[in-house]
């Protein structure tokens, strides 16, 4: 689950899932909806992405620029997502599509007030990224 | 946790929280009673305290009248630290390096052209990308890509033979940081750039073709070549992918570096680097590099307008007036210290006696635009000597953000402003209707309310007032 939250200058979002590869797997979605408004069909190779960073929030923020990367240099978003998460490594298999329609420019992930946290039994985090 | 504001000037307020115990020097916000107000409904009061816990920070951190809410520094907030023992952190700068502001003077007259208008806006349009990701019309090889990001705009004049020698010397630095170290530029940052250049992005980049409404001060905007009713052109733009990257992976190094000596940070996003260290000296130059790519990107933009309105209006002079940046670090001299200042959303303000000034400008002081929105109006100002003492020589970059973009959507969509713009006779082309909904005058401070503030503060004084013909948005 995702939300769009009020800031002033930047875009913050609201992420909620039962698990951490849940999580992960609901920021993508959210950077999608954020960043085009009509995906393409899917690509048919996937696109893997292995990264290890040292805590959680920073293996957040890793994934989301590595998304950013993908949204700006080749036009493409997830259009379904896999994660797979074992202590400070993850492991994706992302399904992308072609940004038909953009919406939202998205510069980068940013650390600001990011803390992953268990609340009402799920895991929560909130994150800025700067449009 | 409570923050206050208490006025100490005119138009100057000190934030007070007595939870914090970890400020190193004041917080001080350039406002009225109502721009107060403003700056504390949000979270930008709380971010620019933040600042004020940067390691060998000098005086205080301070807010510009247009601050709002941010990540790491505020929108708005401009920040010295020591050269000698200080630290950088690019939270201080911004993801969009050198994002900047290039004002474009026509000599036309708008009263004669002023019905070529939606002709030129679609012609920009047509030649130059705009919106995410758009690649432009050439590709760098690595030589080419080499020499802009050590040279700027200086390489794309003299090597690339795109331009001018004036545009140069009428560019904040020439255009080029001599300290910008391409080898600190990561291989991913340098991929995204490559094609990148000649290209406006989205956001809020735009191109603005507009009419000088009214004069404030005849012989700066004779210097300036800027009279009433002449047609000029206002380019925002930064450095695209390649900046982005540079403070992304920067950033990386440097929170890691923090984490690795157990040092805990009021905020991630302001991860910091002694600027002697190797990681401070690598983020200085890989910066330098990127902002040279943003002056080199305004330059080729300005010689695509130039072929633009060439086609439309034969052998026409586009001058370039000044060229400003607005997200950076520079190593300057106040208060007979040399300091690092970091500008986030924040615009330079050098007085008429600084030495950086062309011979055109001395005894005037430096252009500075405020763009305010796009149906709205921008200002030129000059900066005063004062502003040295008074704010690092730095002031505002624009109108500043009043609502959020979600909000902006809600109140007006897309197709209501762009029907709102065009009933006042400005032309507007954007490629996302909800991009365009985000810009929304609306979404923005009274840019004459926030100008008016600069001015009582002794910062900069008012040349010019331009109001918008058309809007090419990114």
């Amino acid at each position: 689950m995702h939300r769009f939250e009020t800031h002033t200058g930047e875009v913050q979002i609201r992420l909620a899932a039962p698990d951490l590869p849940g999580l992960f797997v609901a920021a993508a979605e959210a950077f999608a909806e954020l960043v085009a408004e009509r995906v393409g069909p899917e690509r048919a190779e996937p696109w893997h992405v292995d990264l290890r960073e040292a805590d959680r929030e920073a293996l957040l923020v890793r994934w989301l620029d590595e998304l950013v990367y993908r949204a700006d240099r080749h036009g493409e978003v997830p259009r379904s997502v896999q994660v797979a998460i074992d202590g400070d490594h993850l492991a994706a298999e992302v399904r992308l599509g072609p940004i038909v329609v953009p919406r939202t420019e998205v510069k980068a992930a940013t650390y600001h007030g990011l803390a992953v946290r268990a609340a009402a039994g799920q895991l929560e985090a909130t994150v800025v990224v700067d449009v | 946790m409570q923050i206050d504001a208490r006025r100490i000037g005119e138009v100057l307020w000190e934030l007070q929280c007595d939870a914090r115990t970890d400020l190193r020097v004041p917080a001080r916000v350039f406002a009225d009673e109502a721009l107060i107000e403003r700056v504390l409904s949000d979270r930008s009061a709380a971010q620019l305290l933040n600042v004020t816990t940067l390691p060998g920070i000098q005086g205080y951190a301070l807010g510009m009248p247009d601050m709002h809410e941010g990540y790491g520094f505020p929108v708005g907030g401009v920040a010295g630290t020591s050269s000698v023992d200080g630290v950088i952190s690019p939270g201080g700068i911004g993801f969009d390096i050198n994002c900047g502001v290039r004002l474009l003077a026509t000599g036309l007259s708008a009263a004669h052209v002023r019905a070529q208008v939606p002709a030129l806006v679609h012609a920009l349009a047509r030649s130059i990308p705009t919106g995410y990701g758009r690649a432009s019309r050439v590709a760098l090889a690595p030589k080419v890509l080499g020499g802009v990001l050590a040279r700027g705009a200086a390489y794309v004049v003299d090597t690339l033979g795109l331009g001018e020698p004036d545009d140069l010397v009428f560019t904040e630095s020439g255009g080029s940081l001599a300290a910008a170290d391409p080898g600190e530029v990561s291989a991913r940052a340098k991929e995204r750039g490559h094609d990148q250049l000649g290209t406006l992005g989205g956001g809020n980049h735009f191109l603005e073709v507009q009419e000088v409404e009214s004069i404030h001060d005849a012989a700066a905007a004779r210097a300036f070549g800027l009279a009433v009713g002449d047609v000029t052109i206002l380019l925002h733009t930064g450095s695209r992918g390649l900046g982005h990257q540079v403070c992304t992976d920067h950033v990386h190094v440097m929170d890691q570096a923090l984490r690795r000596r157990g040092v805990q940070l009021v905020d991630r996003q302001l991860a910091y680097a002694p600027l002697a260290s190797p990681e401070g000296r690598a983020y200085f130059g890989a910066m330098c590099a990127a902002a040279n790519f943003a002056w080199a990107n305004r330059q080729v933009l300005t010689e695509r307008v130039r072929e633009v309105a060439r086609t439309l209006w034969g052998e026409v002079t586009l001058r370039v007036v000044y060229d400003v940046a607005h997200n950076i670090a520079k190593l300057e001299d106040h208060g007979g210290q040399r300091l690092c200042i970091h500008r986030k959303g924040a615009t330079r303000a050098f007085g008429p006696a600084h030495p950086e000034l062309p011979d055109r400008y001395r005894g005037i002081g430096q252009p500075i635009f405020i763009p305010g929105s796009m149906g709205t109006a921008s200002w030129v100002l000059s900066g005063e000597d004062a502003a040295s003492a008074v704010s690092f020589a730095s002031t505002c970059h624009g109108a500043g953000r009043a609502l959020s973009r979600t909000a902006a959507k809600a109140r007006d969509p897309g197709h209501v402003v762009r029907r709102a713009l065009e009933a006042r006779g400005i032309t507007v082309h954007c490629p996302s209707s909800g991009e365009l909904a985000e810009e929304a005058p609306l979404a923005y401070k009274d840019v004459d309310h926030v100008v008016a503030i600069v001015v009582a503060a002794g910062i900069a004084r008012k040349v010019a007032r331009l109001r918008p013909l058309g809007v090419l948005k990114g």
